[in-house]
């Protein structure tokens, strides 16, 4: 955690129902950072919206072979269609059509990735084929 | 540990940003997140899953490939050092050359060549072997080390 210490921000913990501190991986940030200013604006917009008002929440992956290297399948993926976007340029614009915004956070509460993906297509606020993706929904 | 509030944290990150320019395709390794990220291009992508190691990003614009994701790096680098024992050779001494483990998984891809889904996930990672391949991607050893 070297150069710009721990990013500590509240998101919220689907077991007790209150907000509790998760990491957000500076690696992680600064790779935003650097590939556009609108990536950089959904890291510092999105990521918290979605971890503290998430639409859903899901517990671990159940894909084969998801998890098979991991002792603890506790990897939480939040989910949520926020009001808006960014473009490259960071312009504000509306949500990308048909994806929804997924923020992915490792048993030790540390938020390692985020993006777009794909929605399902029976459920919109859904990423797609989250009946078969995830291992239990907790939101 | 204290959280810091939505607005310190926005504030921070946006001091962080600095858009490469002309960027430079690269892969690191993440230890807080045990995961390497490939970036191609630095356009607005979504994520595609493609099995159990990777993730691929594909432009919002046009659609192409422009990224991936290892998640489990380092279970990754030692499942497949027991199979192939020669990668510990080749990683022995960082750099480590992104397009080596891809080419080890591509080897070790399980189903068979003649499902329709093999020959998507491999034709995927043939892609990845000539991008890493051609932009000269090299990482730290730090995923490999088991």
């Amino acid at each position: 955690m070297a150069g710009y210490g721990p990013f500590a921000i509240e998101a919220l913990d689907p077991v007790s129902g209150k907000l509790h501190v998760v990491r957000v991986s500076p690696k992680a940030i600064e790779a935003a950072g650097r590939r556009s200013m609108g990536q950089a604006l959904e890291c510092a917009e999105l990521v918290p919206m979605v971890l503290q008002k998430p639409r859903h929440i899901w517990r671990g992956l159940r894909w084969e072979g998801d998890e098979k290297y991991s002792d603890d399948p506790g990897w939480l993926s939040y989910c949520k269609i926020p009001p808006y976007s960014y473009s490259d340029e960071g312009i504000r614009k509306l949500p990308r059509p048909n994806k929804v915004f997924m923020v992915c956070v490792n048993s030790e509460n540390v938020v390692y990735r985020w993006w777009w993906v794909p929605c399902d297509p029976e459920d919109r606020e859904c990423p797609k084929d989250y009946e078969v993706r995830f291992r239990e929904q907790l939101l | 540990m204290k959280a810091l509030t939505n607005d310190e944290f926005a504030k921070l990150v946006m001091k962080m940003a600095s858009p490469q320019r002309p960027f430079r395709p690269s892969a690191t390794y993440d230890a807080a997140g045990d995961c390497i990220e490939f970036i191609i291009k630095p356009d607005d992508f979504y994520a595609h899953r493609i099995d159990d190691f990777l993730t691929v990003y594909y432009s919002e614009e046009n659609g192409e490939l422009v990224g991936s994701f290892i998640k489990n790096a380092k279970a990754f680098c030692r499942q497949l050092i027991e199979r192939n024992p020669w990668l510990a050779i080749i990683i022995e001494e960082p750099p480590v050359r992104l397009s080596h483990l891809f080419v080890a998984r591509l080897m070790n891809l399980p189903g068979s060549p003649d499902q329709e889904q093999w020959r998507v996930t491999a034709t995927t990672y043939k892609e990845l072997i000539r991008y890493a391949e051609r932009e000269n991607i090299e990482m730290s050893g730090e995923a490999c080390t088991t």
